[in-house]
């Protein structure tokens, strides 16, 4: 700063009368420029909370979504044989005792029959037992029969019959109650073992045991008789909604039990290879580090020998890209994929599907870029004065374009402005191609997967909020578009999971993508980009 | 109500401390405190008075929006003066095509040649914007801010050279004006 050259009242210098003159001056203020302050910043407030509620609603979203999984693995949980719900058999059992109440004086042989029921039917939640199909094997001896068909009021015990067998009872309370009512549907249910008896003659059926722990013995075995109608391939035949029947097979001498699985080989074979694949969704807010880096040093030669007399341009020019390049701001961004996961092994996984990506970035610029036609720059413009004339209404993306494609028959025009905002917008689809890994610790487990997304620019927008540059939109059909349509990408990810059941299982951790090929067209123009976020998964498998 | 309403004599700190967070009461205490000495400086680097209260707007915005950055390393007066003047020579730098440079011959006025008139606000500022744009900021920071040759350079992306004798210019016209203006002024009192 220079020190004052005042020199007093008389006789002063032109500087002493003019800082004199204009020193502590006040002007009157209009109020519209505090009006005009005060909307602004409030649009700009506007636009900050607009970009927050983005974010909020996407983890609000991705709450709900874990909410709503929760809860619908809480409602499998509960549906499972595990979680028998004892009130629907104290419902049944107390509506049985009232029915048996009214009907004194029955026989014996029912009575006896009715608490063998009871007992079967009770035992096996007790024990807490899961028998799945695999397991079931059926026992027979020559002299065994089936000795007591249950069915009617002796189903209220909630031994209606289930086509899945894992445990008898794992029909909701309401669904055994209404098994137990209609007339029709018992009778249906009284007809089954004979017909299984009819098609399978008792030889053949006494061959087909269920599996029972030997210690356990044959004595109150319950089995399904549908279930086992069912295994034998007559479920589509013998099968009708609901209908309900229980076999309580008695008297089972030891001596004559012979094991055999029911085509356990082959149905086994399917439901094995089948429960390898699983359907799998994921979703992760990411910081999308995807700046175009413009180079200094590079310009286009039709832009360079222009420039080579315009050394004001040139430097004005080179202003406009460090702004560009330092400006470069990420906002909010995401990807959301669906696929497939094929379970190689316990712990190595092949995953695969369609991924949906979406980042956003912003620069702040002072300068505008513009196109001039260069044929007419020569005849309009003065030499030395610059391209003030002759300008052409032009898009926003000359910087890309200049600095990433051929200069072709345009040169530049650099002039300041108000400062402004372009807007940046990459859609993206892409199959993404993953092996991961898992080291469980019972139902969390920690995972690691890595591969390669190979992505298709769908479209890409630059939106400058300025009036004197028109917004550009590119898709991967133009060739005029400085981008990329195809890319590679590395991805990789590291977290934990959570096996909710042995069929669903969440997953959460961050993820890191590293672009191997570039935005841009000119690879030289392209700085390192990557995304940063957390994974937010669900994985569903297909089949037990 | 903001706890700054509720205060008799707000600090400056307190207000900047309200402006920074958002408080809309807080930034309009800082506007009313310095706004009318800020439009008197954008007047000077501006051709009307339209386009100094567009600067004085647009310098404010900036200093709401970068209060955050201010480190308290020299009074806020003049951190927010700075904003203005780097506004205004934006404003200036945008505009140029749109104005035409005079180009007139200037009479050389011996240095030696010392002035004793008094003049006015308004006067010394029609003189100072009849002054051609680049003249008129080199004159305003060099002689009312008080900048080096070498700092205008830099601000105006010119070189020092080039800010002398832009200024040197300036100079000669005001001087010539400002002759002029004191010869009617001896007609009218004589006459």
């Amino acid at each position: 700063m220079k020190k004052s050259q005042g020199k007093g009242n008389q006789n002063q210098t032109m500087e002493d009368i003019f800082r004199a003159g204009f020193d502590g001056a006040e002007s009157a203020l209009p109020p519209r420029i505090w009006e005009n302050i005060d909307r602004v910043l409030d649009q700009r407030e506007l636009q900050r909370y607009r970009r927050q509620i983005i974010w909020y609603r996407s983890i609000a979203a991705a709450c709900l979504l874990l909410l709503c999984t929760t809860g619908l693995v809480l409602w499998q949980i509960q549906s499972t044989p595990s979680g028998v719900n004892a009130a629907g058999i104290s419902l049944a059992l107390q509506q049985k005792k009232d029915k048996d109440q009214k009907a004194a004086g029955s026989n014996v042989g029912e009575n006896f029959v009715e608490k063998e029921v009871i007992a079967s039917v009770l035992e096996p939640f007790a024990r807490n037992q899961a028998q799945t199909e695999r397991e079931v094997y059926t026992k027979a001896t020559a002299d065994t029969k089936v000795k007591s068909q249950v069915s009617g009021d002796d189903v209220l015990a909630g031994g209606v019959g289930q086509k899945d067998t894992q445990m008898i009872g794992a029909v909701p309370p309401h669904e055994r109650i209404e098994a137990a009512a209609p007339n029709s549907q018992l009778e249906e249910a009284r007809q089954i073992p004979s017909v299984v008896e009819t098609i399978f003659p008792a030889t053949q059926i006494n061959t087909v045991l269920a599996k029972t722990e030997e210690e356990k013995g044959p004595a109150n075995l319950v089995s399904p008789a549908l279930s086992l109608a069912e295994k034998m391939s007559l479920s589509d035949s013998l099968l009708k909604g609901r209908t309900a029947s229980i076999v309580v097979l008695k008297d089972v001498e030891p001596g004559n039990v012979a094991p055999v699985p029911m085509r356990a080989t082959t149905v086994e074979k399917e439901q094995i290879t089948a429960g390898r694949w699983s359907v799998t969704m994921a979703y992760a807010p990411q910081y999308a580090y995807t700046p175009v880096k413009l180079s200094q040093n590079q310009s286009p030669a039709v832009v360079s020998a222009t420039m080579a007399s315009q050394p004001k341009l040139q430097e004005d020019y080179q202003e406009a890209i460090d702004e560009f390049n330092k400006s470069y701001t990420p906002h909010y961004s995401y990807n959301t994929s669906v696929g497939t996961s094929y379970k190689i092994n316990k712990k190595w996984s092949l995953e695969s599907g369609v991924m949906y990506a979406q980042s956003e970035a912003s620069t702040q610029h002072s300068l505008v870029v513009q196109s001039v036609d260069f044929s007419n720059v020569n005849k309009i413009s003065p030499p030395g004065e610059g391209f003030d004339f002759g300008v052409i209404p032009t898009k926003a993306e000359p910087i890309l374009k200049n600095n990433a494609l051929k200069a072709d028959a345009t040169v530049l025009n650099v002039t300041r402005t108000d400062e402004y905002t372009t807007r940046y917008k990459y859609q993206q689809i892409g199959i993404p191609l993953r092996v991961a890994y898992r080291q469980s610790l019972k139902k969390l487990y920690a995972y690691m997967s890595g591969g390669v997304n190979f992505n298709l620019l769908l479209q890409n927008s630059i939106i400058p909020e300025t009036n004197q540059l028109e917004a550009v939109h590119f898709t991967y059909k133009d060739e005029e578009s400085p981008f990329r349509s195809w890319q590679w990408a590395a991805a990789t990810s590291i977290g934990l999971g959570y096996d909710f059941t042995s069929n669903m299982s969440i997953v959460v951790g961050p993820e890191v993508t590293y672009s191997l090929s570039p935005i841009m067209k000119d690879a030289q123009q392209q700085a390192d980009n990557y995304q940063i976020g957390i994974s937010l998964g669900a994985k569903w498998r297909l089949f037990k | 109500m903001l706890k700054l309403l509720q205060l008799q004599d707000p600090t400056e700190a307190d207000l900047i401390k309200g402006a920074v967070a958002g408080k809309r009461d807080a930034q309009r205490f800082l506007y009313q405190q310095y706004a009318a000495k800020m439009l008197a400086v954008s007047k000077r680097y501006a051709r009307t008075d339209f386009e100094a209260e567009d600067i004085l707007q647009d310098a404010f915005i900036k200093v709401f929006l970068y209060l955050k950055n201010f480190k308290g390393e020299c009074p806020i007066e003049f951190w927010i003066k700075r904003i203005v003047i780097n506004t205004a020579l934006k404003h200036q730098h945008s505009n140029r095509h749109l104005i035409v440079a005079e180009q007139e011959e200037w009479d050389e006025v011996s240095e030696q040649d010392c002035l004793d008139s008094q003049y006015g606000y308004e006067e010394l500022l029609q003189l100072v914007r009849a002054l051609p744009p680049r003249y008129q900021a080199v004159f305003n920071l060099y002689a009312i801010e008080g900048f080096s040759h070498k700092e205008i350079g830099e601000m105006l992306d010119i070189t020092e050279s080039t800010s002398k004798s832009q200024y040197s210019r300036a100079r000669a016209s005001l001087r010539l004006a400002i002759t002029r203006l004191n010869s009617q002024h001896h007609e009218k009192v004589t006459g």
